[in-house]
């Protein structure tokens, strides 16, 4: 405790404030995603009686004031993030509490004992801090503020960058997981809005760290108020002006020069090498804060241009045969007259292809973006406030084609991100009810094209299992070869000369340039069509009492809605893309499907599928524009709270709560009045409804010392999913895919207008009745009584202030996702139905037999039995599981004597079959409809250590002020990370599917890559300057010592389909068998073997350098 | 241990593939096909189709492959035969990779215990891998790793068509049957799909080096035909639970048509057609009898040119209105099984 003027012996602090069992203070809940508060109770130190008519008055960003009530008691809500000092004036006597901290959705607990009868009529000014530990919260997570994002080495610019500070954290390559869970289960909330990213659940407002007043982040253990999440909610709460101006200009660089370059590994290389360097990351900006009417209203803007470009060479090369292992064990020089044997030359360390190269090019794609916000707050009356706040960032890139033609794949991208939000606040009753009001608009906008007019409306085709001497013949639209002239000679394969002839191909007996790694080489048109719009409209109104009864309650009552809507192409340039295995050439194209008995002359194609060439379907091709080209689609969620935190003493407390939701996805408006292929029945609008989601949520608390320096608590919460909105486009909207099969040899074209003369997609007949496979022939399905997809999580821990200002917990957290929603196809890929996977609800069977035993239609018994069959179908796949247990330590510092410094050790555990909306296994993110559970074989190895199984993670971060009085202060800074490698897989392909898709071994059983180590270091120095300006220039060292560690490894061990050796260990893949690529029957030929499997394919960022300064005032 | 065989057998219902041994939800009334709840899933099997056969023995639990199968070597014998190379146990596919490269490295990189294609001299040879991707190309199943054994008769198997097949599990993947896909499973082709005709104990026996993970030889335990989970044990290398008999070869067709009611008078050459393939040269020793009413005629000859035909010939146009009735006894099967008489009756036009 330390104050600054005289002590008196009846100002204890809060120390001593919770002493005295028949205390009744309210309850320190304070939940609202863009605000904090402050209660506690004021009592006579002698007496330790209540004191009330004390008058507070809470100044900082805004003022408030209150008056305790008859039990002492007080509450100050919608304090926006920031520091604040609390005054109670009670007769002469004046106390000031200072730098009282006010976090995000967070209740500082503020206890004041004033002696009534000393008539001391001075200020007293009391410094030291309310406790650390929030006694009332059993919420899992950190908050960030500015202080960190200034003086920790954040490696990125916006609020996702900070996320892994949280214990239970890690980055899953497509965000930041929580607590098992897939980054895609998260909730994004910025100033109060769900900003969310519609389609995939990924961060849809990426607010740059500068804007932001304070992070929460919530890994476990939240009530009611939060749902939509099986991950953890993330509540960023962005700058707010105050009665004073403030502001900063800052500028970040990250020049290339600095960066060190990227680590290759050893690898099986193709003729195509890509390495990328980043140039130059720049960032610039300002925000700016104050008063427009003081008291009354306040602002706060900020701008922030960035610019990126990265160099990616290019390099081309090829295989020779010139060296041979000498006796002597060495290498010898490379002659190929003299040692060339006919074997492609291989690098004996690394059992390893050795290349050389030809060509090299250097293509530099670059990106800028505008990030910008800007805020309003206003108070009509302390008690009456709102808040318009929005952030827009447009953004544009540049890409470049580095596998194929420029003219294919260059390509310009626009994006757009626009987030608006209303807010207001009353309060009646003097303070003791209040309700909120947030109106939302989210929207996100992405659009691309092909730089090149001519490759926006032909067919994109992807060159396969050929050799780059193949392709650099290749045209392209500008009639220009597609490779240097070096490159073209280089790759020339030759025969032997006759004698005496100079050799043409100085390795006449290899392949020069093959395409090892089946990557292909892209040619003609741009592909999928880019033209994504999502939006996102909201609104949520929120009523908190706070009441008396056995203690205090303070009960909050919610209600919230989401309208969330997408648009989208689905379409390919030319309406059809190509796969040209040289032999074979594969043409996709997405199809509208006929129901059965339908004469709708629209369907003017047929597709035909199956060997024989026999069975066929009715169905209209989708183009690029017309019907079907563009899909919209809709969910609607609502849902409703009510929670009551119940302070039944002052140091136990329990939290128990109630959530409903309701979530309905529609099917896309163009086939609302379509048939279902399946049923025959019209789609009509709702393609599912979930209901019925009810989500409790119960927490118990008690804090021993009874000062707020301790607690032991638990909790147990359900915790429902909000399903992305991919599922609205690729499963309501009518997607098939056709998938028809020429010999290359019938599709000779000349001219190309792919630029690939011969044996082009492009010289197909795709009005022929050439036969192939209808992907999703049958459409999809919604199994009758799908449930909702849900997690439970179960806490315990123990927090406890050790000193003042450090703070020590340990926690076990367990999570299970007890169902889960997947598509499954029960008829070999014919039909998709959207269910629980291992699970069919009884009842709905019974009414579909009941159904069955009255049809008396023929055609309609087929369909029921069809329908039965493929619904009990569901019940033959695992069930889903994904089980997290975790154990933390945490150690938690906040800044005291010129120290900060939070800290975790996790030991965690994450297993099952099912990862979660990410399917990490093969990189696809189809939230809900993955491949992962689409047939039956893909099952077989997948229970086991999931990829977020990382069972050691050591988290530091802290920095350390250097007070140099007058001559400035130095800041060191540093972040530090130590984590267990991923476990590894064997896979292979699956004929239907594709790579990736069939887990060879059992999920783990190859172990797990090695443990990694990352340190990054901030230094900073700022000087004091004129008034409140102060100048900091300061430089972060991220990854210190330039540990490039394995990020990922190559899984993929065959690129043949084969099925999974169940239960099998790496040794009897020597045995293991293929099956056929076009028919799935097996064979006796062994599968092939990647030569890169188990090679690293991912590595953490090398050392880079980020220089800055920062102006603020 | 040994879950399920499916075989192929000719009967009354045709030649179709059958569960011989053991239950599968997927398969009813012993055939691969939808699950048919009131039909008797076992299915003995006496009459196992004794041409175009193979067998797929499904295990509940994995193998060890390197007792069942060697792998292609790029040497060959004196004879110019590809020689093959058995896999030491424990030998990974990084260590098969290590000898699969270019000769020159081959010393340094094919070494140690788990090295595969050394000559008689134990000098690496390289493992066949024209696609250069460290895996072989080739694999074929070791002589003597699993015997086929019907009566007396030893039943050579092709040893490039059969194989082990270590993935695969009891569910059945999409695009393919039962029959061809669950797992793991030995495939059996026996060479040229033949079996010895007429047999009623043909059983399977495997090499002592024929083991699960535990060192167990493979057994067939009895039960299971109702419930997957129900499964009783067995010893190892008890494979007296599973055995089946092949069918007789018999005439399956013929012209004239066998009672024809009016051929025709210069229907001089009578072809018959048998179920399988027989051994023609056995033709030579066989004796044919052709009774014209109850007159032998004796102007015939019996001739056989194409696989699974019986020609006789007869010298002089047939006598009308007259009962013919055709006998070939002592055709043997290409095991050397006499055939049961062959028998083929018409009767001429008037």
């Amino acid at each position: 405790m330390k104050t600054s003027k005289i002590l008196l012996a009846v100002v204890l602090g809060s120390s001593g404030a919770l002493l005295g069992a028949s205390l009744s203070t309210t309850d320190a809940r304070a939940q609202s995603s863009t605000t904090g508060a402050i209660q506690g109770r004021v009592t006579d130190s002698s007496s330790g009686s209540a004191l009330a008519g004390v008058t507070i008055v809470v100044s900082g960003n805004s003022s408030q004031t209150t008056i305790t009530e008859e039990d002492g008691s007080y509450r100050i809500t919608d304090l926006t993030p920031g520091e604040y000092l609390v005054t109670f004036f009670f007769g002469d006597v004046t106390i000031e509490r200072r730098g009282i901290k006010v976090g995000v959705n967070k209740t500082i607990p503020l206890f004041q004992k004033i002696n009534t009868s000393a008539a001391v009529s001075e200020t007293i000014v009391i410094d030291d801090k309310p406790p650390a530990i929030d006694p009332t919260s059993t919420t899992q997570g950190i908050t960030i503020d500015q202080d960190y994002t200034k003086n920790i080495p954040v490696p990125g610019r916006t609020f996702e960058s900070t996320l892994g500070a949280a214990a239970g954290s890690q980055n899953d390559g497509v965000g930041v997981s929580f607590s098992g869970s897939s980054s895609l289960e998260n909730q994004y909330v910025v100033d109060g809005v769900n900003t969310t990213g519609l389609k995939y659940g990924t961060v849809g407002s990426p607010v740059i760290n500068d804007f932001i007043e304070e992070i929460e982040v919530i890994t476990g253990g939240y009530n009611a108020e939060y749902g939509r999440a099986t991950g953890g909610v993330v509540n960023v709460a962005t700058l707010t002006g105050g009665n004073e101006f403030e502001g900063k200009v800052f500028a970040y660089i990250t020049p290339g020069q600095l960066t060190a370059a990227r680590e290759r590994s050893p690898s099986e290389s193709i003729s195509i090498d890509a390495t990328a360097n980043e140039d130059i990351d720049a960032n610039v900006g300002f925000t700016l804060t104050g008063p427009i009417i003081k008291d009354r209203v306040w602002f706060a803007v900020g701008a922030a241009p960035r610019y990126v470009q990265n160099t990616i060479t290019r390099t081309t090369k090829r295989r020779r045969d010139c060296q041979i292992q000498l006796p002597t064990g060495q290498l010898s020089a490379c002659d190929p007259e003299m040692y060339g044997d006919g074997d492609a030359d291989i690098n004996p360390a690394t059992g390893f292809h050795i290349y050389e190269d030809l060509d090299s090019s250097k293509l530099r794609p670059n990106a800028t973006s505008l990030s910008t916000l800007a805020k309003i707050n206003f108070a009509v009356k302390p008690e009456h406030q709102g808040q318009l706040s929005f952030q827009i960032s447009p953004g544009h890139s540049n890409n470049y084609a580095v596998y194929g033609l420029r003219t294919t794949g260059d390509y310009q991208a626009d994006s757009m991100g626009l987030d608006g939000g209303v807010k207001w606040t009353s309060k009646f009753d003097d303070s003791k009810s209040e309700v909120e009001v947030v109106l939302g608009w989210h929207r996100d906008q992405l659009s691309g094209d092909a730089n090149n007019a001519g490759a926006r409306h032909i067919p994109f085709e992807i060159l396969r299992r050929g050799t780059l001497g193949n392709w650099g013949n290749i045209m392209d639209l500008n009639g220009n070869y597609a490779e240097s002239d070096i490159t073209r000679a280089g790759c020339l394969d030759a025969p032997p000369p006759p004698p005496g002839m100079p050799r043409l191909d100085p390795y006449p007996d290899i392949p020069n340039c093959p395409d090892v790694a089946d990557v292909g080489y892209r040619v003609g048109g741009f592909g999928s069509i880019l033209d994504n719009t999502e939006d996102r409209y909201s609104a949520k109104l929120a009523v908190t009492r706070r009441q008396k009864l056995f203690g205090n309650h303070e009960i909050k009552a919610g209600v919230d809605v989401e309208d969330n809507i997408s648009d989208e192409p689905r379409a390919y340039t030319g309406g059809v893309y190509f796969e040209n295995y040289r032999t074979v050439i594969r043409a996709n194209r997405f199809v509208q499907i006929a129901p059965q008995t339908s004469t709708d002359p629209k369907f003017d194609a047929r597709c035909q599928y199956g060997s024989e060439n026999t069975e066929y379907v009715p169905c209209r091709y989708i183009g690029e524009t017309g019907e079907g080209s563009r899909v919209q689609g809709e969910t609607l969620n609502w849902s409703a709270y009510l929670r009551d935190s119940w302070q039944i003493r002052p140091n136990l407390t329990v939290n128990a709560g109630l959530r409903y939701e309701e979530q309905r996805l529609r099917f896309a408006e163009y086939v609302r009045d379509e048939k279902d292929p399946l049923t025959g029945r019209p789609f009509g609008k709702n393609a599912i409804v979930m209901q019925g989601m009810l989500a409790p949520r119960l927490g118990i608390l008690y804090d021993w010392t009874r000062e707020g320096r301790s607690k032991i608590y638990g909790h147990w919460g359900r915790f429902y999913e909000s399903i992305p909105m991919d599922i609205n486009s690729r499963s309501f909207a009518g997607e098939a895919t056709f998938r028809q099969q020429f010999a290359a040899t019938a599709c000779n074209m000349v001219p190309a207008p792919d630029g690939y003369g011969a044996n082009s997609g492009n010289g197909c007949d795709l009005q022929s009745q050439a036969p192939g496979t209808i992907i999703g022939l049958e459409g999809t399905a919604v199994a009758p009584g799908l449930k909702p997809q849900y997690l439970d999580e179960r806490i315990a821990g123990v927090e406890y202030e050790l000193m003042e200002d450090l703070k020590l917990g340990i926690a076990y957290q367990n999570r299970e996702l007890g169902r889960v929603i997947e598509d499954v196809s029960t008829d070999g890929a014919n039909t998709y139905i959207i269910a629980n996977p291992g699970e069919w609800s009884p009842d709905e069977e019974a009414k579909l037999k009941a159904q069955l035993d009255a049809a008396t239609d023929p055609e309609e018994i087929d369909r029921l039995n069809n329908l039965l069959t493929q619904f009990r179908g569901i019940r033959m796949f695992d069930k889903p599981s994904r089980k997290y247990d975790a154990l933390q330590f945490t150690v938690s510092r906040r800044f005291s004597k010129a120290l900060y410094m939070q800290g975790s050790y996790t030991y965690s555990r994450t297993k099952g079959n099912y990862p979660g909306l990410i399917s990490y296994d093969n990189g696809q993110i189809d939230p809900n409809i993955s491949s992962q559970y689409d047939l039956i074989e893909l099952l077989g190895n997948r229970q086991g250590p999931l990829n977020q199984d990382k069972p050691h993670y050591i988290k530091l971060d802290g920095y350390y002020k250097f007070d140099l009085k007058k001559a400035g202060e130095i800041t060191v800074g540093t972040r530090l990370r130590a984590l267990s490698g991923i476990p590894r897989q064997a896979q292979a392909a699956h004929w239907l599917y594709g790579p990736g898709e069939s887990f060879l071994l059992p999920r783990g059983q190859i172990g797990r890559t090695q443990f990694e180590t990352g340190i990054d270091l901030h230094l900073g120095y700022a000087k004091k300057l004129a008034g409140n300006m102060e100048l900091e220039v300061f430089t972060d060292l991220f990854n210190l010592v330039n540990n490039q560690g394995v990020a990922g490894v190559d899984d993929t061990y065959s690129t043949s389909s084969s099925n999974p050796i169940s239960g099998g260990s790496y040794e009897d893949l020597v045995f293991a068998k293929s099956n056929d690529d076009n028919s799935g029957t097996e064979t006796s030929s062994p599968v092939t073997r990647n030569p890169n499997y188990g090679n690293v394919n991912g590595r953490y960022a090398p050392r880079s350098i980020q220089l800055g300064a920062r102006l603020s005032f | 241990m040994i879950r399920q065989v499916f075989m192929w057998e000719t009967s009354a219902n045709g030649f179709r593939n059958v569960l011989a041994h053991g239950w599968h939800p997927d398969v009813a009334n012993g055939r691969p096909g939808p699950p048919a709840e009131t039909e008797d899933d076992t299915h003995a099997v006496t009459t196992a189709s004794v041409s175009a056969q193979f067998m797929r023995v499904v295990f509940d639990e994995l193998l060890y492959g390197n007792g069942l199968e060697e792998i292609e070597c790029r040497d060959t014998t004196p004879g110019g035969e590809s020689l093959f190379s058995r896999v030491p146990l424990g030998t990974t596919p990084d260590d098969i990779a290590n000898c699969a490269v270019a000769a020159d490295l081959l010393p340094v990189l094919c070494k140690g215990p788990h090295a595969t294609c050394l000559n008689a001299a134990g000098v690496p040879v390289g493992i066949v891998d024209d696609d250069e991707d460290g895996a072989p190309d080739n694999t074929r199943m070791i002589a003597g790793a699993v015997t086929l054994r019907c009566g007396t008769f030893e039943v050579p198997l092709n040893r490039e068509q059969s194989f082990w097949q270590p993935a695969g599990n009891q569910l059945v993947p999409a695009g393919q049957s039962a029959g061809s896909s669950i797992g793991p499973a030995l495939i059996l082709a026996p060479e040229g799909g033949r079996l010895p005709s007429k047999q009623t104990d043909c059983r399977l026996a495997f090499a002592p080096d024929v083991t699960d993970k535990e060192f167990i030889q493979p057994c067939v335990p009895t039960g299971g035909e109702e419930d997957t989970d129900n499964y009783g044990d067995c010893t190892g290398g008890d494979m007296s639970a599973f055995h089946f008999g092949t069918e007789s070869i018999v005439l399956s067709g013929s012209l004239p048509t066998n009672n024809s009611p009016a051929v025709a008078v210069t229907r001089r050459a009578l072809q018959m057609t048998l179920s399988a393939e027989f051994d023609m040269t056995s033709v030579s020793g066989a004796t044919a009898t052709v009774m014209e009413g109850a007159t032998a005629r004796t102007d015939f000859t019996l001739t056989s040119t194409i696989a699974r035909r019986v020609d006789v010939t007869m010298a002089a146009n047939l006598v009308a209105n007259t009962m013919y009735t055709v006998t070939v006894s002592n055709l043997k099967d290409t095991f050397g099984v006499v055939l049961d008489p062959i028998v083929l009756q018409f009767t001429t036009a008037p």
